[in-house]
């Protein structure tokens, strides 16, 4: 069925952007109903939906392969309880098809917390939540993204998982489909594609409550799935065009993807692990690609990102040639700035806003247990080079709760923050110097050397951030800190297991959506759902035993499970691993690809 | 100079003003029609548009004034140029090249249809002695001496209402009428605007 917006005018103007509701961005592909029809669902807001590059090279993918891709980007409650009410279905942007009408919805993992927001989208477009309540006339539900490799909460409200590189798998996972009789013959030639999970056919083998095993349901070997790759991104599909928003974005500016992976293996960080190998684009490709979108859409700004962007060989070249090449009022964003590979040459084509650094740790010590290989001298090299520039706002994150923290660590942070303001002080400045201090709870994720560490608990949490506040009571800085109930469940969705889908059924049912969002966050619902599920949430931040199963591991990255327990082993004694640009550390990434080092 | 109407219809009347400013900038871009820029510290292009259109309203006669020296071609002109790189439903429908400056935002009275109404003899209504309405900011008045023109056309109503300080919005108006007289809007289109000096298009 097609909806008419001007069916649902009351709806529409009853709700708060309802430009977010309304499709028709220039840019958007001109669609039409084809032999097997996707649907690219994003479970967050308009505006932060249309602003991630990873759904546009998915659909591009499909629709260059003369299938159909359209999209749909989660309500906000204004308009989905709406649209409930009125018993009018979630409808596609482009087409204003209702959702139950395509052959398969992909949903984008982006974030655990918008987990609910995927079960919003189901249940707006009239689709039953639990896979086992569907039958073949509904759509297949599909999901991949980063969180993807941990797909285990979810397997009770998904079809099927796309794990890595999503290029090239969606779109054979789609032809196949198209080739098949029925929905059983399908998941099963499609759990031989490399990259696709299909929970129905694993098994998990419990002792004492612990995963003993891994098995194929059909054959009983053990079950692995090992993630897509694209060796060459500068050959892979990009989106030559893209929707420009109908509403103010959260990054309303081009973006080009400089490089997928990073050289660092900072021990806490799950992206640098899970997108290895580090593969960057050749400065040609970047340029036409920057020079096509920006005369595709009339931005003003061009945003270079990667992981690490200070760290992608030839960034130097790449700026010089982009410059050349674009219209002279476009601007280069350089995120994800290194402070170890911060230039002030690089500085100078940012905007002068504030410059934004993350050293993680207040001490090196702890720096060098999280392998996070910047020193205090790089530090102030950077903030110095930024103040001759004229910035006067410097942002600083950190993380609480890492592996071996004490006091000294948090005072740390205080000695880094009295030195920025001694330096900048030295010589005559016209501005105030303003410094924001953020500090987040650390998350031991999974795929990460830190995936069997405890989450610190909210007592620990609390006593660091008090003590925190009192350091930081300096004139010109201010201090946030994030709330623990999040990070706590942040942790749970992404370290657990099928017991979750329990507790996430339970907490959508008492309302939990946009669980991202401060002011949505609904605590109480959530610890109602945990108790209602008999699901502890110390069950999944606590520590996990070296020698056990862990939910994720029959999801091979690439990177050796020996690797990561080494890489713990180093971070206890205190040792730096450093960048793979100073050599092979032989994560087990090399035995399938020759890394551009 | 360059004054031209667009519209706002095909999902477009769901933006607000400030993003349709954002849209026909970028339109400008990819089109490559070069704005001036002010000369001010915050720097803008030099691009006005009409007043405000209430968001959900559709129109076919929103206005827009450009600072550039762009001149039509042999192989372009404007309309065609603009319509090739616009969003769905910003469309131009008509453009002039002009000397001075026109005052876009300061119409005197706007034109409307509206859809939905049940038939009533205009010309007793008209007569009435006050029309007495509270408009969505609450504001309680008598709004009749702001009707210039009503009369139905086939099913649909033309509504021709003060602009400007004694603005008087069609979905107020036809709320009131529906009131009186029964019916369920189903849309409102802005037709025309009127008085605004110097415009001939």
């Amino acid at each position: 069925m097609q909806i008419n917006l001007d069916d649902i005018k009351d709806i529409l103007i009853a709700s708060e952007k309802p430009a977010r509701y309304i499709g028709g961005e220039y840019g958007a592909t001109k669609l039409k109903w084809t032999s097997f029809n996707f649907c690219m669902c994003f479970p967050d807001v308009y505006e932060v939906a249309i602003s991630n590059l990873g759904i546009k090279i998915v659909a591009e993918s499909f629709n260059k392969a003369g299938l159909t891709a359209d999209r749909c980007y989660c309500p906000w409650r204004d308009f989905g309880d709406k649209l409930k009410q009125k018993g009018v279905p979630l409808y596609s942007l482009d087409l204003k098809r209702e959702l139950k009408d395509f052959d398969m919805l992909g949903f984008s993992l982006q974030y655990e917390l918008s987990y609910t927001n995927i079960l919003y989208m189901l249940d707006l477009a009239k689709i039953p939540l639990l896979k086992k309540d569907r039958g073949d006339d509904y759509p297949i539900i599909a999901c991949g993204g980063p969180c993807a490799v941990n797909p285990e909460p979810l397997v009770d409200f998904v079809d099927i998982f796309f794990i890595g590189d999503g290029e090239e798998v969606d779109v054979e996972v789609a032809k196949l489909y198209l080739t098949c009789k029925n929905r059983e013959e399908f998941y099963q030639k499609a759990s031989c594609i490399r990259g696709v999970y299909v929970p129905s056919l694993m098994d998990i083998e419990y002792e004492n409550g612990k995963i003993r095993s891994f098995k194929n349901k059909v054959t009983n070997q053990d079950f692995t799935v090992k993630k897509a790759l694209i060796s060459n991104l500068d050959v892979a599909i990009f989106p030559e065009q893209i929707p420009v928003p109908n509403i103010e974005a959260v990054h309303d500016r081009a973006v080009i993807e400089i490089m997928r992976g990073c050289y660092r293996g900072c021990r806490f960080c799950q992206a640098g692990f899970i997108y290895r190998p580090v593969r960057p684009k050749n400065v040609n490709t970047l340029t036409k690609q920057a020079c096509s979108l920006i005369k595709q859409t009339g931005y003003s700004e061009v945003s270079m990102n990667s992981l690490s962007t200070g760290d992608y060989p030839y960034l130097r070249e790449l700026i010089k040639d982009l410059k050349q090449n674009l219209p002279s009022d476009v601007t280069l964003a350089l995120p994800s700035l290194r402070v170890d590979s911060f230039d002030n040459e690089f500085a100078q084509d940012s905007r002068k806003t504030s410059l934004t650094f993350a050293p993680e740790a207040g001490t090196q010590r702890l720096r060098d247990v999280i392998n996070k290989d910047v020193s205090d001298e790089e530090i102030m090299r950077a903030v110095k080079g930024s103040f001759d520039l004229g910035y006067f706002k410097v942002k600083l994150y950190f993380m609480l709760g890492l592996p071996t923290e004490t006091d000294e660590d948090l005072e740390g942070i205080k000695k880094i923050v009295q030195n920025i303001c001694e330096e900048y002080y030295k010589e005559k400045r016209s501005k105030k110097l303003t410094i924001s201090v953020s500090v987040s709870t650390f998350i031991p994720k999974p795929f990460t050397p830190f995936q069997w560490e405890r989450q610190a608990s909210l007592k620990e949490v609390e006593e660091k951030q008090n003590y925190l506040r009192k350091l930081l009571n300096i004139k010109g800085v201010k201090f946030a800190w994030n709330d623990y109930f999040t990070s706590s469940l942040e942790a749970v969705l992404a370290r657990g297991d099928r017991k979750l889908g329990q507790v996430l059924l339970n907490a959508y049912k008492n309302g939990c959506v946009f669980d991202g969002w401060n002011d949505q966050l609904n605590k109480q619902a959530w610890r109602d759902a945990f108790e209602t599920s008999n699901v502890k949430i110390e069950d999944y931040t606590r520590e996990y035993d070296e020698n056990e199963l862990l939910p994720w591991d029959f999801i091979d990255i690439l990177v050796d499970k020996k690797f990561l327990l080494k890489e713990k082993v180093l971070a206890y004694s205190g040792k730096v691993t450093g960048s793979c640009k100073n050599g092979c550390k032989a994560c087990g990434i090399q035995k399938e690809f020759r890394c551009n080092v | 100079m360059i004054v031209f109407s667009f519209t706002k219809i095909d999902g477009a009347e769901y933006i607000s003003h400030l993003d349709t400013l954002r849209h026909i900038i970028r339109t400008l871009k990819r089109a490559q029609i070069d704005v001036n820029i002010s000369q001010a510290v915050n720097k803008h292009p030099r691009i006005f548009l009409s007043a405000p259109l209430g968001v959900g309203m559709k129109s076919i006669s929103e206005y827009c004034l450009l600072e550039t020296d762009y001149k039509d071609s042999a192989d372009n002109n404007f309309k065609d140029l603009f319509n090739a790189y616009s969003p769905l439903g910003i469309k131009c429908v008509n453009y002039a090249y002009c000397d001075k400056k026109l005052a876009v935002a300061n119409a005197e009275s706007f034109t409307y249809e509206i859809f939905g109404i049940n038939f009533f003899e205009v010309n007793e209504f008209l007569n009435r002695e006050s029309l007495i309405l509270t408009d969505k900011r609450g504001r309680t008045g008598d709004v009749l001496h702001k009707i210039i023109d009503l009369y139905f056309e086939n099913d649909k109503l033309i509504a021709t209402l003060k602009a400007g300080k004694e603005t008087l919005r069609p979905d107020d108006l036809s709320e009131k009428l529906v009131e009186l007289f029964g019916g369920r809007v189903q849309n409102i289109i802005k037709i025309k605007a009127n008085g605004i000096e110097g415009l001939e298009i």
